[in-house]
């Protein structure tokens, strides 16, 4: 007899368009995410620059900076704005931008009229970038820095002295002997769809409309001659027969795009609860009318938990 | 009764229905932005994700017959500067096994095993290097730590060329001993400044602002405008509880669903404005910032709300009006930048972002809620 009434609660369900969009939704984002194609991430730490200085300064740092072999990989941004944009979209570490006349303030130890380094909360290596910006700065600015400490007549000797010995190998010479391969170039990756907090949202709906359905029959009198243990068993059947067919292909959905992992357990159980609330709810709730009005509110909570739990973790 | 004594009948009727509800609508706002807000703020800090460590650690030794006073002036001064603060922390040990041993348990990214003589060589045209261990060699961290070394090499190279220079011009001018002395103490001030001080000639500036307003004021006015238009929830079955019979009764006067619509419209504007003016109450009281004149500057997107919410109604069925209702504003939002920063959305969906009301809706009210915009 339980049988015969699932089935009949299945086949109701299934007759629902609503309810065949929800599970079309789940099949159609793991078919989306299958045929994405595979990109390389790559792992390389890149940084913006954009000069407002077109000394001949601004040019010797933008080649050393592009030049250098490093695993910071500097850039030369054509446009303040869209570089910015660049940044908040997590496609940059940071992203310099150099004012007018920047090195003579360097040079005579101005203060205020600062290099702006545009940052996001996700930027951990800024001092380490600023090191590397920086001494590049001194090296070519030294001699500026080096000559403002004597008078006017006597700074060409000194000036020319300083370029000889850092540009020169002669006394300092700086090489990087590194060994060992660097293969953390690239990574494969593919855009994650949320399938799993897709099919999650769509159970607690499903587990909420189950009940709704149970409600209306409900006050219809449809079960006034049963007992109320077998009212309860209508209620769980519903639930049941609600959440199986999703659980089925949202498991399948699952594993297809994500594999076996520890986050299936938590869809399971997330749809137990989701049942047993959903029971528990509508049982407080007493009238369908009310459930109504609660029922876009709870789900529209669960979207914005679902949200919140995905970025925190 | 004229069609439009009839209109205005209508509208009076959805007038004193809307104000038997209007508790309920504000008790339900209250709890959707308590909801709201407080995602709001969980998520503000938490968008982006580092990829990189923040912090590495670095053992090093020093062999005994190093000239412990310039080694310990060395330490002091790298541990004086920012990129130390931050991003290292250097730890001392006692032997090479020590440091490889601290690598292989993961205790220190790096051990830097200095030689015997360094010192001593680089002042004196040697070639000894220093020797880097890393855990693995091919880790990103590895080429970081590198690239640290490099720059601080670049600052003692720029330093010392500076010195060298001064010496040979001083030489060969015969300055005195004591002026020597002197000046060679004021080029190593100016240089250390130039090394330890780039804090001062660098203005770190937070990028996540979006539409002109730092991120948690946008994430809060989105959770304003969300919280607002969900109030709608509960008005769908309040202005669809029209039976058949005065649906007939008011046809027969002329009244279509043009008008049964402009009547709906023309009611949720001063439901959502009671609403905001509520809820923008609340949440500035959290925010401890008050912009009164922003009750004006919402009219605009209550009135989009208001037809949005008017077209959705006349769904007759108020589950599905509030389904539907709830679809088209999360999308409105999440095209709007109202999930995801805008810079954070496929490029596709940015370029139509510009087309629709949902950005706008969302600066507006952010606007309204905190005032100005930077």
């Amino acid at each position: 007899m339980l049988l015969n009434r699932f089935i009949v609660c299945s086949k109701r369900l299934l007759h629902s368009a609503l309810y065949l969009s929800m599970l079309a939704l789940i099949i159609l984002l793991t078919v989306i995410y299958k045929n994405l194609p595979t990109s390389s991430k790559e792992a390389d730490i890149r940084i913006a620059l954009y000069f407002e200085d077109d000394s001949d300064a601004a040019d010797r740092l933008a080649e050393a900076l592009l030049n250098d072999n490093s695993v910071y990989k500097f850039h030369i941004a054509d446009d303040k704005d869209s570089m910015i944009d660049e940044l908040k979209a997590g496609r940059l570490e940071c992203a310099y931008v150099i004012p007018d006349g920047f090195f003579t303030s360097y040079a005579t130890g101005d203060y205020n009229n600062p290099i702006l380094q545009y940052y996001i909360p996700a930027s951990t290596l800024l001092a380490s970038i600023n090191e590397v910006m920086f001494s590049h700065i001194l090296e070519i600015t030294g001699a500026d820095v080096l000559a403002g400490l004597y008078p006017e007549g006597e700074r060409d000797a000194i000036v020319n002295g300083f370029s000889n010995y850092v540009q020169g190998e002669n006394v300092f010479r700086l090489s990087d002997v590194t060994s060992g391969s660097f293969d953390y170039q690239s990574e494969p990756h593919r855009i994650s769809l949320p399938v799993f907090e897709v099919t999650v949202v769509l159970a607690i709906l499903a587990a909420l409309l189950s009940q709704l359905i149970y409600m209306e029959d409900s006050e219809r009198g449809i079960y006034i001659a049963l007992s109320a243990k077998e009212r309860i068993s209508i209620r769980l059947l519903l639930a049941a027969s609600s959440l199986l067919p999703l659980l089925a292909i949202g498991g399948i959905c699952f594993l297809v795009t994500y594999g076996v992992t520890k986050k299936l357990l938590t869809l399971l159980l997330t749809v137990i609860i989701a049942a047993f609330c959903s029971i528990l709810l509508s049982a407080l709730m007493k009238k369908s009318t009310l459930y109504l009005r609660v029922l876009p509110l709870i789900v529209l909570f669960s979207i914005v938990i679902t949200f919140v739990v995905t970025i925190l973790y | 009764m004229s069609k439009v004594t009839c209109f205005l009948h209508l509208l009076q009727a959805d007038i004193k229905r809307l104000f038997k509800v209007l508790p309920g609508i504000i008790l339900a706002g209250l709890l959707i932005l308590i909801g709201m807000a407080t995602a709001a703020e969980l998520i503000s800090d938490k968008l982006y994700k580092p990829d990189a460590p923040d912090m590495f650690g670095i053992a090093f030794y020093i062999p005994a017959d190093e000239d412990d006073v310039h080694v310990n002036i060395g330490i002091d001064l790298l541990g004086n500067m920012t990129t130390m603060k931050e991003s290292l922390t250097l730890t001392r040990v006692d032997s090479v096994e020590e440091g490889r041993e601290m690598v292989a348990k993961k205790e220190a990214f790096f051990f830097i095993n200095i030689p015997e003589n360094f010192f001593y060589d680089v002042f004196r045209d040697g070639d000894t290097p220093i020797e880097i261990v890393t855990f693995d060699t091919t880790t990103i961290t590895a080429f970081m730590a590198n690239e640290l070394f490099l720059s601080f090499a670049r600052y003692f190279r720029a330093a010392q060329s500076a010195i060298f220079a001064a010496t040979d011009y001083m030489v060969a001018q015969g300055y005195t001993e004591d002026a020597y002395r002197n000046m060679i103490d004021v080029i190593n001030l100016t240089f250390l400044d130039k090394a330890l001080n780039k804090e001062a000639y660098t203005k770190r500036v937070l990028a996540t602002d979006e539409g002109g307003y730092p991120i948690r004021e946008h994430y809060m006015g989105v959770a304003l405008l969300a919280s607002v238009a969900f109030t709608a929830f509960l008005l769908f079955s309040v202005f669809q509880k029209m039976s058949g019979g005065t649906k007939v009764l008011l046809s027969t006067r002329g009244i279509t669903r043009i008008h049964r619509f402009f009547a709906n419209f023309i009611t949720y504007i001063p439901a959502f404005m009671a609403a905001y003016l509520i809820l923008a109450g609340a949440l500035s009281v959290y925010l401890k910032r008050f912009h009164p004149a922003g009750i004006i500057t919402f009219l605009p997107v209550a009135l989009i709300l208001s037809g949005i919410a008017a077209l959705v109604t006349e769904t007759g069925n108020s589950f599905i009006a509030c389904l539907t209702y709830l679809i088209v504003i999360l999308l409105l939002l999440y095209i709007g930048g109202g999930v995801f920063p805008n810079a954070l959305l496929p490029t596709a969906i940015r370029e139509f972002s510009a087309y629709l009301p949902g950005r706008y809706m969302i600066e507006t009210t952010t606007r309204a809620l905190i005032g100005g915009g930077l």
